[in-house]
């Protein structure tokens, strides 16, 4: 029900028909209006009211002769720029002028007309119309070319160059594209993404630019003034529909309008996630405005997509296990299958036989050699545990939360496969300290490196201002020797590769979070979500072990990696930093006496 | 007469000896110095022994059987399946099952390992929980837990001699592994040598190392290899006459860690010299070398003076009969040695042994008593102690005396050790430490030839 405003009457005329046009980015009507409505060029406003949805703008308005309505009032064609909605929805327009309003109401029933069949009418009828500029307007308008499968974009002059290298979709509507522009005479106003019958304006002002001296280098000699970051990498939501033509839609200064079809439109996956990471040198400012416009919303449909169907898994049992374990330690494995032989090694004479041990194997090209080193592990140290192998490479948080599924220990410790124990009585330690103190949500370890200085006694957090000043956890006196303090201290969060919660609290808050990709921040996201639930983060110094760190994430950072830290550290400021005042740090003096 | 190993209670005493190998899948020193243990022990009254070896080959295997009886009765071959090299892991679950019944089956006492490789870390796990109250010794051979280079503590690509072993330098040597594997590995090798009661090192050289590496020095003890007991040095011996050559032989694999270079260039240097009177009798094997080796070294022995003659490759049994040939055996090895048995062999036919004065053979050689030393890697220092020694027939004489004497200490009187005498002969060593790891623990001897660490 649309509230009427003052001054307006009930109705003053009617809509015949009402389509709206995604070639035109508006919506093409026709009715009448009464007598009192003055033909003139000033435009009028007009509001379209579709219930709740509300569309207004500056309306083409142009009345033409209609001989059924001739004693009460006058033919009337209109465009109303804007977006979308509901056509059943629709209640009514209104048109304001010099402060006088006109109500149209739908005609019972109103038109279903095709978007063609719409711009068809209009045509046919603006043509009765008097002679005059918003005749001529509304005419040029509806004669706008529209996309006809052919590229006029070469014909365009002053000439323009848009060339793509990837499109790749970014689910469900979403297209990421990559490529590189030229408009060496500035002539082009404006560049749209088309599909179906939806459209985006694709705004050069928030995409990525990217050096292409080679692009640069090959127009150099016919144009002046080019710069080498003519590259782009751009997002565009919410406009691809599958089977449907996606297309550029360029508009120039001049009014002129030409085409280019969007060619190949890739599905996503960790491939092009990498792909989309790769070749980046973010900084400063550009790297908040380069997460918030185009990576952040590209690479969370691409990972979402690629969560849509959950995990695969099958679980193999080497051994018998407690049938009540105190702790299930959960390990996920990827690449380095070796190290699940050492930790075996290492556990056989160590871990107490109460645990229960499950590896996750997040590598499907090292099934079969994992089953056969499996099964040569319990012939050797005679440790059970079960082995759970993902049909598909998943990541860290992923793995992690299958573990988290099958395990039945009453706590729960997630484990990385490069971490060795240094003192056998290492779990024992973190299970106490959790059981002792129901405060304590998370409790983390002494991690050091194999050269005995450390690698992890907590995290804490720091703002980095390369890093468009977004938080970051780090590890205070990493790489330097601890001291003979075998206390429990809070801390502000504590590393994945060791962290022990009970089984209780891990379940109740999701396990870890899987919008991070691969392996980063979702252990400190896990501690965010304890102490959300009213819980403290301590680090257990009498729990000691070896971390070889990144060991099995092979050797140096490619700068795809460093830029998935930077999404995941983009995600992990959204989710934390932004929405919620900072976690209050504790003071280093605040120790927590040891359990009895 | 009881036995200083026997069971208290009479019973036989069963021992347990694994090789990596057997001598009748390859020749190798030590082996031949397992199955010499072996040997022996089995011809004591009051000892069961029983020996364990190890075949990479699929020729003694049988089907779903990873250890079987290709020779004699108290001898077992395990065929070895999926072995991992770098932190000496034995992943084939066969082992497992069959060392684990074989266990069982043979209850031994004291199980007594030459060497890890083949069997695989894992074993000593198996020892101690199959069967707890059973001792387990381990007689090191070469580096190999310190040493990824082939356990022989050489830098892999210049050859140098490498003093300690270290995560980063280990990775300097091999690229391929991080440092932090080489922690790996080093935690992996030392989680499962705890199991092991006790060490035996053939030379004080090689269980230094292994303490400085950390091993618990007062868990070594050094003892020579036991010698076979069967040959006997063949009664024509040759005597030097006065005016005529110095025969300097090798015997062994002839590859450049055992010196071969060093040899052929002070040959070289003294046919320069036109030495006449020395000369270099080479006998050994080249066959298993890489062929750029094996081509430089044929040419060289082509090109050389008549004073280097090449025999070519023998059979092991012949060793004596070819050792009264020669007045001196050169050891002329650019790496450590532990122990080599080809110094045992010399000294059994009264030969004194000229060799590198480092490691393992240093310690074996005394100087003017049983050899010389010369400088390591040094032809000139070679030629020069060769040159020295020919022209003083008394000293050769002398030192071959010398030799002969320690021949008759290393085969030992195990009547002495009977008697309750002090034993200084390998074999009775042997028993002594078996005796010792046995006695109950509230008083137990410390062990002899324990090394302290140095500071």
């Amino acid at each position: 029900m649309s509230i009427m405003q003052p001054g307006v009457d009930s109705s003053q005329g009617c809509i015949d028909f009402l389509s709206y046009s995604s070639s035109l980015d508006g919506w093409i009507g026709g009715g009448w209006i009464d007598l009192s409505w003055d033909d003139q060029d000033a435009p009028p406003d007009c509001l379209l009211e579709f219930g709740e949805k509300r569309i207004s703008g500056q309306a083409i308005a142009c009345a033409f002769p209609r001989a059924d309505v001739r004693k009460i009032g006058t033919g009337l064609l209109l465009f109303v720029p804007g977006e979308s909605a509901r056509r059943d929805d629709f209640q009514d327009a209104i048109l304001t002028r010099d402060g006088r309003q006109f109500r149209l109401t739908p005609s019972e029933p109103l038109e279903d007309l095709s978007e063609a069949e719409a711009i068809a009418r209009t045509k046919s009828l603006v043509t009765t119309a008097v002679r005059s500029s918003r005749r001529a307007h509304l005419l040029r308008l509806l004669n706008r070319p529209t996309y006809a499968g052919q590229d006029t974009l070469e014909a365009l002059q002053p000439p323009v160059f848009l060339e793509l290298d990837s499109a790749c979709l970014c689910p469900p509507a979403g297209l990421l594209l990559r490529g590189w522009f030229i408009d060496p005479f500035k002539s082009v106003e404006s560049i749209r993404v088309r599909c179906g019958s939806e459209s985006r304006l694709l705004d050069t002002r928030r995409w990525i630019p990217i050096a292409r001296p080679d692009v640069r280098e090959g127009f150099a000699r016919n144009f002046g003034g080019l710069v080498d970051l003519c590259g782009f990498l751009a997002f565009v939501g919410d406009v691809y529909s599958t089977g449907e033509t996606a297309y550029f839609e360029v508009r120039s200064r001049s009014g002129d309008v030409a085409f280019k079809r969007i060619p190949q439109i890739r599905s996503p996956g960790v491939d092009t996630i990498k792909e989309t990471l790769s070749h980046l040198e973010l900084r400063y400012d550009e790297l908040a405005q380069g997460y918030d416009h185009v990576l952040g919303p590209a690479v969370k449909a691409m990972n979402d997509f690629r969560m849509l169907d959950g995990v695969d898994y099958k679980e193999m049992r080497f051994g018998e296990g407690p049938a009540a374990p105190r702790c299930s330690i959960i390990v996920p494995l990827y690449g380095r299958i070796d190290f699940m032989e050492l930790q075996l090694a290492f556990f056989s004479r160590t871990l107490g036989r109460d645990h229960e041990l499950i590896y996750v194997l997040d590598d499907p090209t090292m099934l079969r050699a994992t089953e056969a080193l499996a099964t040569s592990c319990l012939a050797r140290f005679r440790l059970p545990f079960r082995l759970v192998a993902l049909s598909a490479n998943m990541g860290y948080a992923p793995a992690n939360n299958v573990g988290l599924k099958l395990a039945r220990g009453e706590y729960v410790c997630f484990l990385n496969s490069d971490v060795f124990p240094k003192t056998p009585d290492w779990l024992n330690h973190m299970v106490e300290t959790a059981a002792s103190r129901p405060e304590v949500g998370v409790v983390g370890a002494l991690l050091v490196f194999e050269d005995e200085t450390i690698q992890h006694e907590g995290c804490s957090y720091e703002v980095l201002p390369e890093f468009a000043g977004w938080s970051f956890s780090l590890h205070p006196r990493k790489g330097r020797y601890p001291g003979g303090d075998t206390g429990i201290q809070e801390v502000e969060a504590v590393t994945g590769a060791c962290l022990l919660m009970p089984m209780a609290l891990a379940r109740a808050v999701g396990g870890f979070d899987e919008g991070y990709v691969i392996g980063d921040f979702e252990d400190v996201d896990l501690c965010r979500k304890a102490q959300g639930e009213g819980r403290i983060c301590v680090v257990d110094r009498r729990a000691r072990l070896y971390h070889l760190e990144r060991q099995s994430q092979g050797g140096q950072q490619s700068s795809w990696r460093l830029n998935l830290t930077l999404y995941n550290a983009w995600r992990f400021q959204n989710r934390w930093v932004k929405a919620a005042a900072p976690v209050p740090v504790p003071s280093e003096a605040e120790h927590l006496d040891s359990p009895a | 007469m009881l036995s200083p190993a026997e069971d208290t209670e009479g019973e036989a005493l069963r021992v347990l000896v694994a090789s990596h190998s057997h001598p009748r899948v390859q020749n190798g020193g030590s082996e031949v110095a397992s199955y010499s243990l072996f040997d022996r022990l089995r011809q004591r009254p009051g000892l069961r022994a029983s020996y364990l070896g190890c075949s990479r080959t699929a020729s003694f295997a049988r089907a779903g059987q990873s250890i079987t009886q290709p020779f004699e009765r108290d001898e077992y071959l395990y065929t070895v399946g999926d072995f991992e090299w770098f932190k000496f892991a034995n992943r084939d679950t066969a082992f497992a099952r069959d060392f684990r019944a074989l266990l069982r089956n043979l209850r031994p006492q004291v199980v007594h390992f030459h060497h890890y490789i083949n069997f695989g870390m894992e074993a000593f796990a198996h020892v101690r929980e199959v069967l707890p109250d059973a001792k387990l010794i381990l007689t090191l051979h070469e580096f190999l837990a310190i040493c990824h280079q082939q356990g022989q503590m050489v830098t892999r690509h210049q050859g140098q001699l490498c003093r300690r072993s270290g995560q980063v330098e280990c990775s300097r040597c091999f690229p391929e592994f991080q440092p932090a594997d080489f922690f790996l590995r080093e935690t992996y090798i030392g989680h499962f040598l705890r199991h092991v009661h006790h060490f035996i090192s053939p030379s004080r050289f090689l269980a230094e190392r292994y303490v400085a590496w950390g091993l618990p020095a007062e868990r070594i003890s050094v003892i020579e290899n036991v010698p076979a007991a069967t040959v006997r040095p063949s009664p024509a011996r040759r005597v030097r006459l006065p005016g005529s050559e110095l025969r300097a032989g090798f015997f062994g694999q002839i590859s450049l860690l055992k010196g071969m270079q060093v040899l052929l260039d002070a040959a070289a240097a003294l046919e320069g010299e036109r030495r006449h009177d020395i000369s270099f009798q080479i006998h050994g094997d080249q066959t298993n070398q890489p062929a750029a080796f094996q081509a430089a070294f044929l040419s060289q022995v082509e090109k050389a003076g008549s004073n280097v003659v090449f025999h070519g490759a023998y059979a092991n049994a012949d060793i004596d009969a070819l050792m009264t040939d020669v007045d001196v055996v050169l050891v002329p090895s650019i790496w450590w040695e532990n122990s080599p048995v080809v110094i045992q062999e010399a000294f059994r036919n009264g030969v004194p042994v000229v060799c590198s004065n480092i490691g393992g053979m240093a310690e074996k050689v005394v100087p003017d008593e049983t050899g010389l030393h010369f400088g390591v890697g040094s032809p000139r220092s070679l030629a020069g102690v060769l040159k020295a020694l020919a022209d003083d027939p008394d000293r050769l004489a002398r030192l071959a005396a010398g030799a002969a004497r320690e021949c008759a200490r290393l085969e030992g009187s195990v009547d002495e050790l009977d008697a309750g005498l002090a034993a200084t002969d390998p074999l009775g060593a042997h028993l002594r430490l078996y005796r010792d790891l046995r006695a109950p623990p509230p008083p137990r001897p410390a062990p002899r030839f324990a090394l302290s660490r140095e500071p």
